[in-house]
């Protein structure tokens, strides 16, 4: 005992508390003191953001966004990001795939990335003390892939894998059928990649759109338990030979609605209903729709209980004695969005479900009552906190709103602004987006399942 | 056996460069219209599973169209040596060609040497 508190404590406050024995402990210096996480963004001259987090977290994460997401690829080369993706890690200009995974898994780190039609994430998550070590590997990833052709056709594999899964998934093919038939331009681009274009691929073709999307004023670097003069400090000395001019692909993208179906052998039909959304770039209009969400329902709260305690629930639960399940979505690009419904229920009944979800939604945008507002900001501010807990999820929210805005909102700034939403804001978006063109797709066994016009 | 890669007393006149390019003819592989690094390869198939030879490795590693250039000098080899002739003296491959075009393997060969290399030295490492 008295030893590890030689080792703590300078010896004068050793002495003085021998002194007065009668004492408690001494109290904690201002630096010992626990420091309250602080975030902080700075905007560097090449146009690179980079934010920071310091919640002296033991692992630190450092995230990196680049604006290269599928919605970029160009229109004749499908599935680019899908294979740029799953060949992050494989070998760089100096380095070896043996050496970066080998490297990094060493002292415990992984190297992930992530795909999102807007951008693509590289996250790298290590403990504090190997960060200098790691982030070669990181920084060479991001601006230096080699693209070896032969690496790309070993790797095959693992993109088929990936189609396999997403096949298995029919909510994934879903939301992708929605997109595709919702969007003209980037945007109906698939984050997965089409069959037919499996192996297509060149070395060439994937260096050409690294070279051309990822530079510095499409590019934002956030860090996460690591201070900010650190995060600048290694920002400077492994990102700074990114490139400044920007000869990226626009990304143009319009809403035009329409109709995807997918026939497919499940006994369940899935059917997604929507109409245009908001861009991530109105704050108060994203809020506004993530409570409308919030108040129709995202599905149950108790994993595996019937999920008929939401108003959708309620709504579609009187129209089937089947399992099903019925949700609100809204999802935000930059510039545009899409926001509705998706049921899934039985071949038989998926008419009446739709047709039920759809009104329920109509009716909450007349009119929404002040109780459930209430309750819709205390259910959305709960979610995003407990979402924020967990600092995989926090890496990413952080980087999009860097790259989207150019600087973050703290969680307190989150809340206030989730509390000054009122009714009317809700119900003028609401009304605007029930009136407004349609974009439907259904999965599974569609004899029964509505067509848009049905839904007028 | 390749001439490069035998173990040889450092003479002067070895070096001289009149007398590799007498030798260069004198090995008389230009006159079924190889390079040098076509030597290696013949006699390793690249697709074969298990082969551990770094050659058949490199030739997987080539771009389509050399690996294809590779297939056509092998399959006019065989058919000179089935009709019993040479290629013409007009045609042949000459010393300085053979130099630059025949190393055409190396930089494949150096980096799967390199490769294996860093996993022996991290298997030297884990083994401490």
């Amino acid at each position: 005992m008295i030893s590890m508190k030689i080792s703590r404590r300078p010896l004068n406050a050793l002495v003085v508390k021998r002194l007065l024995s009668g004492q408690t402990s001494p109290k904690r210096s201002e630096t010992e003191a626990l420091r309250a996480p602080t975030l902080k963004t700075t905007s560097l001259p090449s146009g690179l953001i980079v934010t920071s987090l310091d919640n002296r977290s033991p692992i630190t994460r450092i995230g990196v966004i680049v604006r290269a997401g599928a919605r970029y690829e160009p229109q004749d080369q499908l599935g680019l990001s899908h294979t740029l993706r799953s060949m992050a890690g494989f070998s760089t200009k100096d380095s070896t795939v043996f050496g970066i995974t080998r490297n990094i898994e060493y002292v415990g780190g992984s190297l992930t990335a992530l795909t999102t039609r807007d951008d693509v994430i590289y996250v790298l998550e290590n403990d504090g003390n190997y960060t200098d070590r790691n982030l070669k590997y990181l920084s060479d990833t991001v601006l230096q892939p080699a693209f070896k052709h032969w690496q790309i056709k070993d790797n095959l594999y693992r993109q088929k894998a990936d189609l396999s899964y997403y096949r298995d998934s029919p909510q994934l093919v879903l939301i992708e059928a929605l997109h595709s038939a919702a969007f003209r331009g980037g945007l109906r681009n698939s984050i997965y990649s089409p069959d037919f274009m499996i192996g297509k691929h060149s070395t060439d073709q994937l260096a050409d759109y690294v070279d051309r999307h990822f530079v510095s004023n499409r590019t934002a670097i956030v860090g996460v338990g690591i201070e900010h003069n650190q995060l600048l400090e290694r920002v400077d000395k492994w990102f700074s030979t990114m490139s400044r001019g920007d000869r990226g692909n626009s990304g143009q993208s319009k809403f035009v609605g329409g109709e995807a179906r997918v026939d497919t052998n499940s006994d369940t039909t899935y059917v997604a209903v929507a109409a245009e959304g908001v861009g991530s770039k109105n704050q108060k209009d994203v809020l506004s729709l993530s409570l409308l969400q919030t108040i129709l329902g995202t599905g149950p709260r108790v994993e595996f209980s019937d999920g008929s305690h939401t108003k959708l629930g309620e709504a579609v639960a009187k129209t089937t004695s089947e399992p099903f399940a019925v949700s609100a979505f809204n999802i935000n690009y930059t510039d545009t969005g899409l926001f509705g419904i998706t049921v899934a229920a039985s071949a038989q009944d998926i008419h009446k479900a739709v047709k039920a979800a759809v009104t329920q939604l109509r009716a909450s945008a007349k009119s929404i009552s002040e109780e459930e507002l209430k309750n819709a900001k205390h259910s959305l501010k709960a979610t995003t906190l407990l979402a924020a807990e967990d600092q995989n999820v926090l890496v990413e929210e952080l980087a999009t709103q860097s790259l989207n805005a150019g600087q973050v909102v703290s969680l307190t700034d989150y809340e206030k602004a989730v509390d000054s939403i009122t009714v009317q804001d809700i119900t003028g978006l609401a009304n605007k987006i029930v009136k407004s063109k349609g974009a439907m797709a259904c999965v599974g066994k569609l004899q029964n399942a509505p067509y848009l016009e049905d839904l007028l | 056996m390749v001439f490069g890669t035998r173990v040889l007393l450092a003479r002067q006149w070895i070096k001289n460069p009149a007398f590799r390019k007498w030798m260069y003819n004198l090995d008389g592989y230009n006159k079924f219209g190889f390079y040098q690094n076509d030597l290696e390869c013949l006699g390793q198939l690249p697709f074969h599973p298990g082969t551990e030879a770094v050659y058949a490795e490199a030739l997987r590693r080539l771009p389509a169209d050399e690996y294809d250039r590779w297939a056509f000098r092998c399959i006019r080899s065989a058919q000179l040596e089935i009709t019993k002739t040479y290629i013409p003296e007009s045609e042949r491959i000459t010393f300085e060609e053979d130099q630059t075009k025949g190393r055409y393997l190396e930089p494949y060969v150096k980096e799967i040497l390199a490769e294996r290399k860093e996993k022996e030295d991290w298997q030297d490492f884990l083994s401490k």
